[in-house]
Parts: C-alpha cells; sequence; structure tokens
C-alpha cells in the first residue's frame, strides 16, 4: 500500500500536468453523475432545474407569455377554457421553494392575488394558482395587461453574481447550472470517440504485422483506411448526419475514423505491444481533445444531439460577447478545461510510460 | 538486415495507396449522398411545397419602373470607403448623396445611393428577361428596347421612376427558358391554353403578351422529375460509373438551389478556404516556431513544464469560441480603445480575396486565422520542444517533427476552420457545406466533398514522402 502511494507521488511529481488533468476530469465526471436526474440533479451539483430555471427569475416573462395566449380570444370565455389557456405549463413555470424567491418575486405574487379580477376567477375554478404543498408552488400571470409593462425579460444576462455564480444567459437560465448539465456530452463521446478509434486501429496495425511479409495484402488495408481518413472528420460528420437519427454513439463512431488510422500506424511500427503502449496513450490523450472539440463544433453549427451543449451554449453567447462575455465564456472554459485535462493526461502517461520502460 | 528499398519505390508504393485511398474516399461519398439521397429529395420537395410553388400563375409583365440602386453601408463606413470598396468614384457617390459628406461616418446599416436608377442588366436578371448567366445579353436586349437608357461605365442603366420597357411579347419556349424548365414541362401544366389563347393548345411558338398570365411549374420537380435530374433513376452500376468519371474529369452536376454550376460554388468558395487555412498554417508557424526553438535551449525545468502547459492549454483552446472573444476585444469601442481598434468589412465582398483588397484581406481574415493559428502554434511548439536535446542533425529531427504534427493537424484544422467560416461569416467551403447541406443540395455537396477528401489524400501523400525521404537521409 505503502509502495503504491509513494510511486504515485512520485508520478504525480514527474508529471503534474497529467495529475492536474486526472484532477479535472475526475471533478467533471463527478458532476455529470451528480447532474442525472430530475431538478438539479440527484448530487444538487447544479443549482436548479437546467429547464425550469428561467422561469424564476422571470415574472415577465409569464405575464408576457399569458398576454399572448390571451390576445385575439373573445370575452366571454367561461373560466374552464380561460382556466385552460392560462395554466398550460409554458406560460407560467414552477419554483423550486429551496430557492429562496426574491422579495420582489413574493411582492409580485402577492400583487397578482390582490388584483382580482381575471385571478380571483381563476382561483375560484378547479385549478388553484398557488399551490404550496410539497414545497413547489406555481407563478400566477398577470394576465390582464395585453403589452408586456416590462419588455426586457428581468433574468436575461444577470452579471455572475453569488445567487448566479456564472451568471444568466438571454433566457433567463442559470449558466453554471446548465454547463453541469451538459457536462456529460463531451466527457461520453470524447471517451468513446477516442476508445473506438485507437481500439480499433490497434487491432488493425497488429492484424497488418500478422500477415506476414505480404506488403500487397497490406496495400487494400492501407488504402481502405487512407479513404476513411481523407475525410475531415467534421465533413464526414456533417455529411452522414443528415441521414442518421443521431445519438452520442453516432457522433463517438463517426469521430472515431480520425483516430484509428494514427493508431493502426504506431500499432503497425511498433515492435510489440509493449511498445506500442506508450505511443497510444498519448494519441488517446490526443484524439480525446479532437473528439471534444468537434463534437463541440457540430453543435456550434447547430447539429446538436441534446438541446443543452457546450458548443450551442458557446454559439448563443457569441452575439452578446461585448455587453455579456459570460455567457458564452464559460461554456468555453468549462470545454477548454476538459480537453487540456485530456491532452495533459495523455501526454503525462505517455511520458510515465515511456520512462518505465526506458 | 536487408537493404532499404529504393526511394522510387517507396513512392509508388505510397502512390498507389493514395490512389486506392481516393476510390475509397469517393466511393463513400458516392454511397452517401448519391446511393441514399432520399432526405435531400424529400426535403428539396417539402422546400418547394413550404414556398407554395407547386403550380404559380405568373403574369407576363411587359414593363417596370426603375428604381434607384442602394447599398448599405457596413460597420465604420464613410461615404469614401465605400467608394473604394465598390470600385466607384466618390465624387459620384458625393453627387447622389449631397446630405453626406466624404468622410461623415456612417451609421451601420445606412441607404447609401450607388447609383440614382437601376441597371438594364439587372433589371433583366430580375425580371426573367434573361438568365442570371446572360445578363450582358439582357441589357443589350433591354437597351435595344429602351433607347433613351443613359449609358455610365458601358452599362445602360434607367433613372429612378422611369418606365422599362422588358418585352412586347415572348414565346412559350423563350419563357420557359428563362424559368429554367423546358418548353414540355410549360405545356403539360398548361392544358387549357392561356388567357389570350383560350381553348387552344399553346405550342412552344406561341407568343404570349403583357397581361396575359401562364403557369409556370417550378415544381415540375415531382420526385421523379427529381430523381431523374439527378440520374438516379438509373442503374447503379452506370450511376457510379458516370460518377466516377464525373470525378475525374472535375464534372459534377448543377446546382439544385442556385443557378450555378456546383463546380463554380466550389471555385468561388475554394481560394476563401484555402487563404483562410494557409494564412492561420503561417502564423503558427511564426509563433510556434521560435518559440519552440527558444525551448529547446532551456535548461531551467520548470520554466520549460509552465510553457508545455501553457501549450497544452493553447492547444485545447477551441478556435471557435476564441474568435468571439477576439472579436469582441477589437471591436468593442471603449472597452479597450476609445474607437474600437478597426472595423471589420464583413459586407466587402472584395475582402474575400487578398489579391482584389489586400488591407481588407487581413482586415478579415486575421482574426479567425490568429485563432485557428493559436491553437496550431501550440502543437508546432509541443512538436518542437519535445525534439529532445539539440542534437547534430537537429534540422532534420525538428523537420521531420513538424511534418508528423501537421498530419495529425491538417484534417483538425480543417474541419474547425470549417466551423470559424460559419461563426465568421467568410463564404468558404465550409459554409457553402453546411449551407448547402441544409438546403438539400448534392451535386454542390457532393463537388466541395470531394475536392476536400481529394486535397487531402495528396497532403497526407507529400507529407509522408516527405516524411519517408528526411529518415532515409538522415539513415545515409
Amino acid at each position: 500500500m505503502s509502495g503504491l502511494r509513494t510511486g504515485a507521488l512520485r508520478a504525480i511529481r514527474a508529471q503534474p500536468l497529467a495529475a492536474l488533468g486526472l484532477l479535472i476530469l475526475l471533478a467533471w465526471s463527478v458532476a455529470a453523475l451528480g447532474a442525472i436526474g430530475g431538478g438539479a440533479g440527484w448530487m444538487r451539483i447544479a443549482r436548479y432545474d437546467p429547464t425550469a430555471v428561467f422561469k424564476i427569475a422571470n415574472p415577465a416573462f409569464a405575464e408576457a407569455r399569458a398576454a399572448d395566449a390571451l390576445e385575439g380570444q373573445p370575452t366571454d370565455l367561461s373560466d374552464d377554457e380561460l382556466s385552460a389557456l392560462l395554466t398550460e405549463p409554458e406560460i407560467y413555470g414552477e419554483i423550486d421553494a429551496e430557492l429562496d424567491a426574491t422579495d420582489d418575486l413574493l411582492k409580485h405574487i402577492e400583487g397578482l392575488i390582490d388584483d382580482g379580477g381575471l385571478v380571483e376567477r381563476l382561483t375560484e375554478g378547479r385549478q388553484p394558482l398557488l399551490e404550496m404543498d410539497d414545497g413547489r408552488f406555481a407563478l400566477a400571470p398577470q394576465p390582464i395587461t395585453a403589452v408586456n409593462p416590462r419588455p426586457q425579460i428581468t433574468g436575461s444576462f444577470q452579471r455572475p453574481s453569488w445567487r448566479h455564480w456564472f451568471g444568466t444567459n438571454r433566457a433567463g437560465n442559470d449558466i453554471y447550472t446548465r454547463i453541469v448539465d451538459a457536462a456529460w456530452g463531451p466527457l461520453m463521446i470524447g471517451f468513446l470517440a477516442a476508445l473506438f478509434g485507437v481500439a480499433a486501429g490497434l487491432a488493425l496495425g497488429r492484424l497488418q504485422r500478422i500477415v506476414p511479409r505480404a506488403e500487397w495484402c497490406n496495400i487494400p488495408i492501407s488504402g481502405l483506411l487512407g479513404g476513411l481518413y481523407a475525410f475531415p472528420p467534421l465533413v464526414l460528420l456533417l455529411i452522414f448526419l443528415v441521414y442518421v437519427e443521431y445519438g452520442q454513439i453516432w457522433f463517438a463512431l463517426l469521430l472515431a475514423p480520425f483516430a484509428l488510422v494514427p493508431a493502426a500506424r504506431i500499432a503497425r511500427e511498433a515492435d510489440s505491444l509493449r511498445a506500442a503502449a506508450a505511443p497510444l496513450l498519448g494519441l488517446f490523450g490526443a484524439m480525446m481533445v479532437a473528439a471534444v472539440l468537434l463534437n463541440a463544433g457540430a453543435a456550434f453549427l447547430g447539429f446538436g444531439i441534446a438541446e443543452n451543449t457546450w458548443g450551442a451554449m458557446i454559439a448563443e453567447g457569441r452575439q452578446y460577447v461585448v455587453e455579456s462575455p459570460w455567457a458564452s465564456l464559460f461554456p468555453g472554459l468549462a470545454l477548454t478545461s476538459v480537453a487540456f485535462a485530456a491532452y495533459a493526461l495523455g501526454r503525462g502517461l505517455q511520458r510515465l510510460v515511456e520512462h518505465e520502460q526506458s | 538486415m536487408p537493404p532499404p528499398p529504393r526511394m522510387r519505390w517507396i513512392v509508388a508504393h505510397r502512390l498507389l495507396i493514395a490512389l486506392i485511398s481516393l476510390w475509397v474516399a469517393v466511393s463513400l461519398v458516392f454511397l452517401i449522398v448519391a446511393v441514399a439521397p432520399g432526405d435531400f429529395i424529400t426535403q428539396r420537395l417539402a422546400n418547394l411545397e413550404n414556398q407554395g410553388a407547386a403550380l404559380s400563375p405568373t403574369e407576363i409583365v411587359g414593363s417596370v419602373i426603375a428604381r434607384r440602386t442602394t447599398v448599405r453601408a457596413p460597420l465604420d463606413a464613410t461615404l469614401r470607403s465605400i467608394a473604394a470598396e465598390q470600385g466607384v468614384s466618390l465624387d459620384r457617390l458625393l453627387e447622389y448623396n449631397p446630405e453626406r459628406g466624404a468622410d461623415e461616418r456612417l451609421a451601420a446599416g445606412t441607404h447609401i445611393v450607388a447609383l440614382p436608377g437601376q441597371r438594364l442588366s439587372e433589371i433583366a436578371v430580375v425580371e426573367r428577361v434573361v438568365l442570371p448567366e446572360d445578363a450582358e445579353r439582357g441589357a443589350e436586349l433591354l437597351h435595344e428596347r429602351n433607347p433613351d437608357a443613359r449609358v455610365l461605365d458601358g452599362e445602360p442603366w434607367m433613372p429612378d421612376g422611369a418606365e422599362v420597357v422588358l418585352r412586347e411579347s415572348v414565346s412559350v419556349a423563350e419563357f420557359a427558358r428563362a424559368h429554367r424548365i423546358t418548353a414540355a414541362d410549360l405545356l403539360e401544366a398548361n392544358p387549357g391554353g392561356s388567357p389570350t389563347n383560350p381553348d387552344s393548345a399553346l405550342s412552344a411558338d406561341t407568343l404570349l403578351y403583357p397581361g396575359d398570365w401562364i403557369v409556370v411549374p417550378l415544381a415540375a420537380v415531382t420526385e421523379a422529375s427529381l430523381r431523374h435530374r439527378l440520374g438516379l433513376d438509373r442503374s447503379l452500376g452506370a450511376q457510379y460509373g458516370d460518377f466516377l468519371w464525373g470525378v475525374l474529369r472535375f464534372e459534377y452536376a448543377d446546382s439544385f438551389q442556385a443557378q450555378q454550376s456546383a463546380l463554380s460554388a466550389v471555385a468561388t468558395a475554394l481560394p476563401r478556404t484555402v487563404q483562410l487555412n494557409l494564412y492561420a498554417v503561417i502564423l503558427a508557424a511564426i509563433i510556434g516556431l521560435p518559440l519552440g526553438l527558444a525551448a529547446l535551449r532551456l535548461t531551467n525545468g520548470r520554466v520549460a513544464s509552465a510553457l508545455q502547459g501553457a501549450a497544452a492549454l493553447l492547444y485545447a483552446t477551441p478556435s471557435f469560441w476564441l474568435v468571439s472573444f477576439l472579436i469582441g476585444i477589437v471591436v468593442a469601442r471603449g472597452f479597450f480603445f476609445e474607437d474600437g481598434l478597426w472595423s471589420i468589412p464583413l459586407t466587402n465582398r472584395a475582402a474575400y480575396s487578398i489579391t482584389q483588397s489586400p488591407s481588407g484581406f487581413f482586415a478579415l481574415y486575421s482574426l479567425p486565422a490568429l485563432a485557428a493559428g493559436l491553437p496550431l502554434a501550440a502543437a508546432v511548439f509541443t512538436a518542437v520542444a519535445s525534439t529532445g536535446a539539440l542534437q547534430e542533425r537537429a534540422s532534420r529531427a525538428v523537420a521531420h517533427r513538424l511534418l508528423s504534427a501537421l498530419r495529425v493537424q491538417l484534417p483538425l484544422l480543417i474541419s474547425l476552420n470549417f466551423v470559424l467560416e460559419l461563426a465568421f461569416g467568410i463564404p468558404g467551403l465550409g459554409w457553402f457545406l453546411i449551407q448547402r447541406v441544409y438546403q438539400a443540395d448534392p451535386p454542390v455537396v457532393t463537388a466541395i466533398v470531394c475536392v476536400t477528401v481529394l486535397f487531402c489524400v495528396f497532403a497526407y501523400f507529400a507529407i509522408d514522402t516527405a516524411r519517408v525521404w528526411l529518415d532515409r537521409e538522415a539513415q545515409a
């Protein structure tokens, strides 16, 4: 046990960057795992439910939506019809009671109740507007105004603060929550793409070595690999995605050829599997970087597998980079940190193994 | 140990592999784009349906009123800069826009009168007197019909508000041609004749007169006709043969969407992409190479590790993210600089080419090239710095490392630059590819992918051969 500890300490001292990389990847993995599940995730590493957050900050948003829903409706709607119109989930959201609803918000809700009128009619119906049981309550719209008195959505582009660590985006979503929520994608796709590519390349490269002295047999294999490699990975991804109902595995598979060819070359040229180990580890890291960046690039272009990705967040925040740089700064930093960690870890491991072998 | 094979055998061997690679890659394109274009076709049909263009009654227009021609001012423009960009004389612009001064800063988007009327060539194309590629002939035609047109720099134009006679009559065949359909298509869509020729069957020679209406089957374009146009109704073998033969001769079908051949779309876009990538590579070499060589001489371990860490961080930075911050810093007024560092002429077409407008080129391309070049510079730095202690043949070892790095980075660079093109609005290959994938345009997609693949295969061939050559020189 103590031998293991001294060994690990020595490795950390020899390759501090790799240790940093490992730490970052572990942290992101914990965050990604912790964000699984409804609300803020089972570990509550995310702070809010990434889909519902914008509604908290934005009573004005709810008002505007309710006004939209009422516009053009006849005035003699029955209570049931009104109720059905105004209680659609997209008009008013749910608020997590843990989120210490701000004074403003509470005042706003009180105001709605005092207003009476339509709101009163609604509360008399079967659908109460405020539900305080199980810690959640719904925000009532203020449906009488046809014009939203505050056109600027109140929660949009808030600066980073104690409440919103990384600020909020245009829709008023908490950026930190969204980043944690989307962490799963890059980790998973980066790892799988590098794994598929390097494993398949290793197998093919060894196969080419086993076929003894038959250089002519190797030519078609090399040609086939070269043909796959001739596509810049994003091009292959783009033209293929038109046809497949894409999921994460497809992304990983389509990015894999990029790692396959260098891996096959290393496996072919190395004298033994042992000798191939070090460069393959380095390659694994580099390919993970490429897969993470390309996946984000595809999401940036709008080819997304999920509605919430770091690439899409960067794309959205890009237009507001002068006034609200945080909207794309933090997703970009997250992306860079994962790519950097994968690269540093792969390279560090490569050096360590090389060192051991020599 | 057997003697190493001769260089020319190695080259032949690699060339053979490159050709097989090319064949495999092009066949893959055929498989993806040509054999399975179901989505392209359904998408195209859906587009047409959305446009309500299934069958569109069209009036034969006899004359139109000319309007003045305006351009919108780009960011930070003055009349002087617009004159330079558009290649017109400043005096003329001042005359057309008397309320403006030559060096008055214009709000972005301001309409500036470029001509107090409309060029006949433009009218001819817009009103479908001729096809866009025949704009010059259209101008001549309309000049004959409108002898009172004025002429500027050899181009006839009509002043704002003047009536322009388009045609006295037009034959069915001619009208069909101007809409890029066949006369047969047009006749089929109008079985009952036209209002001026009621109940009489039309023929290709029938003349149509202004005020007449005719149904133009923009979507004569059924699934069957689309397949026919793409040549997809033939046997797979024949399609594949034609496809390969077409690729060999650089011939691709006409674009589905724009009125141009797929290859001309590529020819427009390719130089822009090449410029961006080359610029990025040059910047990467200028930044990464000296730093890497300096790091080779470093004896201080801490500084070396810090440099490596910085390089790793830079390498991991997504260029499409970096570029928006670079832009933000440069264009933000009063943020770092009183007036913004410079304005980016995003609407200036001449800036897409270094030969047409060198200053525009550098203003437009410098930021994206820097964003793409910095991560690449980090890769170059790492490759050079990890060559090991300076040996006797250091330059050869460095060159070898650089080639290896380039081979690994090239596909990544090209891919991420495609993203950058879109982020930055440079209409290069990536921009066209993504736009045409969305628009369902198989010929252009095919052409772009084939050209890219061709370039990559031969770039790898060249890099590999150079590496082998370096190795042999080292051994000798």
